[in-house]
């Protein structure tokens, strides 16, 4: 049996692979469904045209067909347990196994009755705003969820009890309590994935302060929900990252992250004007032809790092030093979209501490080949540093082979 | 020139030899003459093109590149063709054809270039070396060999002395 | 009708069972209007609804009415098929029928989700489509499957780091594994760096440490100085030929003294040095390589005999020829690597023309501690070949100044318009390497755009070289002079940052050329069947859902093949290839679907159309006893119908997708709707699973709405399509009738899009000729995502189809009617 820790595009891909050679895998996620931050992007590079995060999180085991759709047929692998909702309360060693107590959250709807028939969702009166879905109900799901049950978010819910009514098939449980699930496993994967850098501190760029200066995860958020309304927009590349105060290290992906962006929204609005401030673009290999293609479609490109942001008539004025004519310049626009560092997950901390694995400065785990400094502990994915989608696939794929072993 | 280009891959030196030892010993200009079955090297393509389907098989096998493929289909095949005796998709097609048709079947439609199906191939005699590979390997029997030869060709250029 | 074909008829039962969904079916749906429908369509016995017929009392109800009413087909009407035909397809097997004889009416994505504003029209299009699928269903034909044995070895080509992983992967795994390389010896590329960034290990001792574990484990068979030739076969059965060329020293007897190599009085440029060094006519190239056995150059050999006379083991034998190799193997890893791009074709830099104008990979092997000046970097101005002690000679200064200049032909849309991904890394770690270990006082300046330092720890080693003092110059130099008599060089660059044009004198200039595939690999892609990239990489099936897997089942390619990469990503490639390979072979034997194509040998007329159709080599013509006929490798074929639909004769037929299977849902769906939407036009589309139904489904989910009369007919790929189907449509009463598929480059299937592009404009061209008019059809590219796309092309064709009015043939039918 084989604990796979974050139910990202890593912690799938590594119960597919393991589970293909018949191993007992089991993945823990602590949100309510599967995916993780890929759940949060509107569309990946760098395919093109680009894929939908949905085929991408839903179909991800299906060589050949490559527009897929609809769930996964990760919800039927036989020897695949999924538990989401569920945290990791504590990881003991014994006897070279390892006993993990996982707590399982109520989710309020029995995953085994509901069949995602969205009366409940019709019938509910409560509306709140969710980060990921923009306006929605208190029992909600995901596009094309895994596992494909509603979910009721308690916080919003006023036990009304008129979803318990509609519902047909009589899966609605209000009263469900925490359950304490424990585990044996043999080797343990952490995929727990990564977080952005959320740049309150860097007072020069007025995030939190500004309404419109956000981050690239928010705003591929509201590509998402498609209501993202800009005539001018900056974008700032290394924020946090590739800076001593905060992180040294480059986060990799955000340049092809912030051109993919500038790309969509431009295909979008031809108007729209875009500007990238950076240091370096670094769009890698085959990535180029996405670099030229923004350059193509009229995309600004200023090597500079804007010093200043300030508020004027819901306005923001940007000052930057133009590096390449050698003169400080003013540009105002509607948006600011910083890039920031990715830094690994809060949690992998903590996970740490159980399992004694070694972290580097940052903060994320040590590895060699997809091992840590445990062993029958492996990592996959971004908990061991930043890397793109394609990578991630290949890690996890590649590190099924240490696992085996 | 062309022709020749064509042909450079086979070796026809001999056959030339003999046509022209023939045409030096002939006493008149013949038109055709019959020649025994099985006697390759000559005798002479006969092409059937309602009952072509244009796979093109002749057209990429022949040695000296006697065949040009020709991308139109002749609609008037539809109107001949007798849909008993067809090939089955071929005959539902043809008669599909038939009773959509609002004007006389008559003209030609363009085959787009690598569409295989639809179409017909041009023989040209002259760079024929009647090696019967083609009737050999045509599916349909459209191209059959007959067992005369075509003089008249040999003395298109008046008799030699 | 004759007395059989009435008798089978009849005995065809039929059960229909209509899914609620909660409401999103039946809240914009008539269900019962439905069921009373579809009971009086002939050979319907049973017809039912269910609130939910996926869940488990719904399958029940199916599974139970399959054995009261004696059913033999079952015709589901839900969502689409590419969420619950496998549920039914399976409850149909537990009910002990052919899990084909099943049939999926789309009534949630094409009906009540995009037509919820009208009850009415939206129950109606149900109807049809009901109607079209129980049409179908009787034409359905039991589809079986088969198990394929597969063979647990796998063929290995390129001894890089990647393909060294990938062999010790499955080497150690158990599985049986032949390593190829064309070169005489393992190691590729890497072997002739001198360090690695970023740990800054030595390549030697790396490969040293993996050439060890070769020898141990003895399921890996290495082939060296070999390359494929020839590959048939099928997944988990493939047969490889190898041509292995002569070494002239037998591998079995040499010990690998190399006293051969020392007495060999020839000397010739040496091809592994760059023409940098000389070697003798009977060579190595390094000496860890392995096998440590060396390679005689019949060119260069004088034929003097002394290697014989000094071999203690007899080893040298100058008659052996080329060997053929021939290996049975479950599938296959390419790992071909790269090859430096020698940038001639840059005039402005000199290359080839001033001899001190340098590659990054020549400088490599200056610093490489084994290599020509066992790691001191020289002028090769200054470099003359000894004839008395047969040997390099340096005269003259180490060079002080270097100018490296990045992104050579790459990023450039003269030559390359790719980024090179590890030139800015490998030109980072020769500065490092010459300033700390060679003269840190040399000057180094680094012209380059954009510095890519991305991924872990990159970004510190270049703060570390900036510390050490190489200078950065942001700008890509124009133009370089040599002055003849000193061989200085002077490098004309604009530093954008200072924003004026600097001339900077240097002793060597370096240039990172860009990484090209290494040679043969397109050839070698033709033999294995797979596809390269317009650049000319290896093209792996999909950048995230399948890295290392390729279009043609059980080969996969890892490391720089597929495009530049640094050591850490060739090696967890390699891995990731091991892996995929051993979760195919596994098992040890594969499950596959018959759903493929298959040949009528009556009707076959063995044309050979179908041969030059087919992508995969997967359908092929052969002697018979019958004469010339096709003949269907099942495991090969992928099932696109791409050969069905270019069948002269009806032959070959797409399993499920067949002639009377189809015209018989064309019927039935016309038929219907010319009687329930009398008179309004009527669109016919057949889409693509791939790409156009799934955007059909989006446009469900998204509840976009289109008019009701346009009815889709799904296809495994639009290169089923055959021009038979769009003339019948035409027959039946069609008005408008277009074809979606994936665009041009996407096609799942290679490029069965086109093929059916072809028919298409073929069909137009034939409709016109005839008076129907070819607006009446066309084809449109429709991606998965673009739901938006589909709705819009429906609407658009309903526009169409309104303003050209009935076809003649409907309006002839229409006045006939009426009198």
């Amino acid at each position: 049996m084989i604990l796979i820790i974050g139910g990202g595009i890593a912690g799938m891909q590594s119960a597919i692979e393991v589970t293909s050679y018949g191993l007992e895998a089991a993945i823990v996620e602590k949100s309510p469904y599967l995916g993780g931050n890929a759940n949060f992007l509107h569309k990946y590079f760098p395919s093109m045209p680009l894929d939908c995060s949905v085929c991408i999180t839903s179909c991800i085991d299906m060589p050949g067909i490559r527009k897929c759709f609809y769930r996964s047929s990760i919800f039927s692998l036989e020897n695949l347990k999924i538990y989401t909702n569920s945290e990791i309360k504590e990881i003991k060693k014994e006897n070279g196994k390892f006993k993990v107590v996982i707590e399982k959250l109520p989710r309020y709807v029995r995953e085994d009755r509901c069949v995602n028939c969205e009366l409940c969702k019709d019938a509910c009166p409560v509306e709140v705003e969710d980060n990921l879905l923009g306006k929605r109900k208190a029992i909600y799901s995901y596009p094309q969820p895994i596992p494909p049950v509603y979910t009721i978010d308690m916080q919003a819910c006023n036990k009304c009890g008129k979803c318990k009514e509609v519902c047909r098939t009589d899966a609605i449980d209000l009263e469900q309590k925490p359950e304490k699930i424990e585990l044996e496993a043999e080797a343990i994967i952490i995929a727990t994935g990564f977080e952005e850098f959320k740049p309150h501190d860097m007072v020069e760029y007025g995030y939190g302060t500004y309404k419109n200066v956000i981050t690239q995860l928010e705003l591929a958020k509201m590509l998402k929900q498609d209501n993202f309304k800009a005539e001018k927009v900056l974008m700032i590349q290394c924020v946090g990252s590739r800076d001593k105060r905060f992180f040294a290290y480059c986060s990799k992906i955000c340049c092809m992250f912030a051109i993919k962006h500038a790309i969509m929204l431009k295909e979008k609005y031809p108007d729209i004007e875009i500007y990238i401030a950076y240091m370096d673009i670094r769009t890698p290999g085959f990535y180029e032809y996405w670099y030229r293609k923004a350059r193509e479609l009229g995309i600004k490109f200023l090597r500079s790092r804007p010093g200043d942001i300030v508020e004027n008539n819901g306005k923001l004025e940007v000052y930057f030093e133009n590096t390449l004519e050698k003169k400080v310049d003013k540009l105002e626009v509607d948006y600011v979209v910083l890039s920031t560092a990715l830094i690994p997950n809060e949690n992998v901390k903590r996970l740490a501490e159980m399992l004694g694995l070694e972290l580097d400065e940052y903060g994320f785990i040590l590895s060699e080949d997809g091992r840590t400094n445990v062993p029958n502990v492996f990592v996959a994915g971004l908990a061991s540093s930043v890397k793109d989608v394609p990578e991630t696939v290949l890690e996890a794929v590649a590190s099924t082979v240490e696992v085996i072993k | 020139m062309a022709e020749k280009e064509r042909r450079k891959d086979v070796n026809t030196e001999n056959r030339d030899m003999l046509i022209s030892i023939i045409k030096k010993l002939a006493k008149k200009e013949v038109d055709k003459i019959e020649i025994p079955l099985t006697f390759y090297g000559f005798g002479r393509v006969k092409y059937d093109a309602n009952k072509c389907v244009a796979c093109l098989k002749c057209y990429e096998n022949c040695p000296t590149k006697a065949y040009d493929a020709v991308r139109l289909f002749d609609l008037s095949t539809v109107k001949n063709a007798d849909i008993e005796s067809l090939w089955w998709k071929r005959g539902i097609i043809f008669q599909l054809i038939r009773e959509l048709a609002q004007k006389d079947l008559e003209g030609y439609v363009e085959v787009p270039e690598g569409l295989r199906g639809y179409g017909r191939v041009e023989h040209n005699e002259e760079l024929c070396i009647s090696c019967s590979k083609c009737a050999d390997l045509c599916p349909t029997k459209a191209l059959t060999f007959e067992n005369e030869i075509n003089m008249s060709l040999w003395f298109k250029g008046g008799k030699e002395e | 009708m004759s007395e059989k074909e009435k008798k089978k008829n009849e005995e065809i039962r039929i059960g229909f069972f209509q899914c609620h969904c909660g409401v999103n079916i039946a809240g914009s749906v008539d269900v019962k209007e439905v069921v009373e429908y579809a009971k009086k369509l002939p050979n319907v016995v049973v017809a039912k609804d269910h609130m939910f017929l996926c869940s488990d009392p719904g399958r029940n109800l199916v599974k139970e009415a399959i054995k009261k009413y004696n059913l033999n087909r079952v015709v589901s009407s839900h969502c689409t098929p590419s969420l619950h035909q496998e549920t039914f397809r399976t409850v149909l097997k537990e009910a002990g029928l052919n899990p084909f004889f099943h049939e999926n009416v789309n009534s949630r994505e094409h009906a009540s989700w995009v037509h919820y504003r009208d009850k009415k029209k939206a129950t109606d299009k149900v109807k049809v489509l009901v109607a079209g699928g129980i049409e179908r269903v009787k034409h359905h034909k039991p589809i079986g499957t088969m198990r394929l044995k597969v063979k647990k070895s796998v063929l290995v080509i390129g001894g890089g780091p990647a393909g060294i992983q990938a062999a010790l992967d499955l080497g150690k795994a158990g599985y049986k594994v032949y390593l190829v390389d064309r070169r005489p010896h393992l190691g590729g590329n890497m072997a002739r760096l001198g360090k690695v960034f970023p740990t800054d290990d030595c390549p030697i001792c790396i490969l040293g440490k993996k050439f060890h574990e070769l020898r141990q484990v003895k399921e890996i068979e290495v082939i060296t100085y070999a390359e494929v030739k020839e590959l048939s076969g099928y997944v988990g059965n493939y047969k490889v030929k190898i041509e292995k060329k002569p070494r002239y020293v037998d591998e079995e007897k040499c010990i690998g003294c190399l006293t051969c190599v020392s007495k060999c009085p020839v000397r010739v440029k040496s091809e592994w040095y760059e023409g940098m060094d000389v070697r003798p006519a009977i060579y190595i190239n390094y000496p860890a390589q392995f096998p440590r056995i060396p390679v005689r150059d019949p060119e260069a050999c004088i034929n003097c005999g002394v290697c014989k006379k000094v071999c203690p083991a007899d080893a040298i034998d100058f008659d052996q020829k080329p060997e053929t190799i021939e290996l049975e193997v479950g599938a296959i890893i390419v790992a071909t690597g790269y090859e430096e791009w020698k940038p001639y074709a840059v005039e402005e830099y000199g290359y080839g023309k001033y001899k001190n104008v340098i590659t990054q990979l020549e400088l490599a092997q200056m610093l490489n501690p084994e290599g020509p000046t066992h790691g001191k970097p020289f002028k090769p101005s200054d470099a003359r070949y000894d004839k008395k002690k047969r040997k390099l000679v340096i005269e003259g200064e180490p060079p002080k100044k270097y100018v490296f200049i990045h992104c050579v032909g790459s990023r450039d849309e003269k030559y390359f318009s790719y980024c090179s991904k590890i030139c800015c890394m490998y030109s980072i770690k020769h500065a490092k390497m010459i300033l700390m270990d060679v003269d840190p006082n040399a000057e180094i300046y680094l012209c380059y755009m954009d510095i890519r330092a991305f991924s872990k720890g990159y970004e510190e080693y270049y703060k570390q070289v900036q510390k050490l003092g190489a200078r950065i110059v942001r700008g890509k130099p124009a133009e370089i002079r040599e002055d003849p008599k000193t061989k200085k060089l002077y490098v004309k660059v604009e530093d954008t940052l200072l924003g004026k044009p600097i001339e900077i004198e240097a002793d060597l200039v370096v240039l990172a050329s860009t990484l090209r595939p290494s040679k043969g690999t397109k050839e070698l892609a033709d033999i294995l069947r797979i596809t390269t990239g317009e650049d000319g990489f290896l093209r792996e099936l999909h950048p995230k859902v399948g890295p290392v897997d390729t279009v043609t089942a059980g080969i996969f390619i890892a490391g720089a093949a597929s495009g530049p990469k640094d050591i850490p990503e060739s090696v967890a490639q390699g891995s990731a290839a091991a892996a995929r390979a051993m979760s195919l072979l596994g098992k040890g034997e594969v499950e596959i679907i018959l759903n493929k194509a298959e040949v009528n040998q009556e009707l076959c007329i063995g044309c050979g159309i179908c041969e030059t159709l087919c992508p995969y080599g997967a359908i092929k013509v052969h002697e018979t006893h019958l004469g010339r006929k096709a003949k269907v490798s099942e495991v090969e074929c992928q099932g696109c119908g791409a050969c069905a639909g270019g069948c002269p004769t009806g032959a070959v037929m797409r399993r499920n997708y067949e002639l009377d299977q189809m015209f018989a849902q064309i019927e039935g769906i016309l038929r219907s709707a010319k009687e329930i939407f009398k008179d309004e036009p009527i669109v016919l589309a057949f889409a693509c699973k791939q790409c156009a139904y799934a955007a059909s489904e989006a446009a469900g989910t998204s509840r976009l709405e289109y008019p009701p009369n346009v009815f889709i007919i799904r296809i495994p790929c639009s290169g089923t399509i055959d021009i038979a189907h769009v003339l019948k449509a035409f027959k039946e009463g069609a008005d408008v009738v277009y074809v979606g598929g994936c665009e041009p480059g996407s096609c799942a299937f290679v490029d069965g899009n086109l093929k059916a592009e072809k028919r298409i404009q073929f069909a137009k061209r034939l409709l016109d000729a005839i008076g129907i008019g070819g607006d009446r059809l066309e084809i449109f590219w429709i991606p998965a995502p673009e739901s938006m796309k589909f709705a819009e092309v429906a609407k658009m064709m309903v526009e169409r189809a309104k303003k050209l009015g009935p076809t003649p043939l409907r309006k002839a039918k229409a006045v006939k009617e009426v009198i």
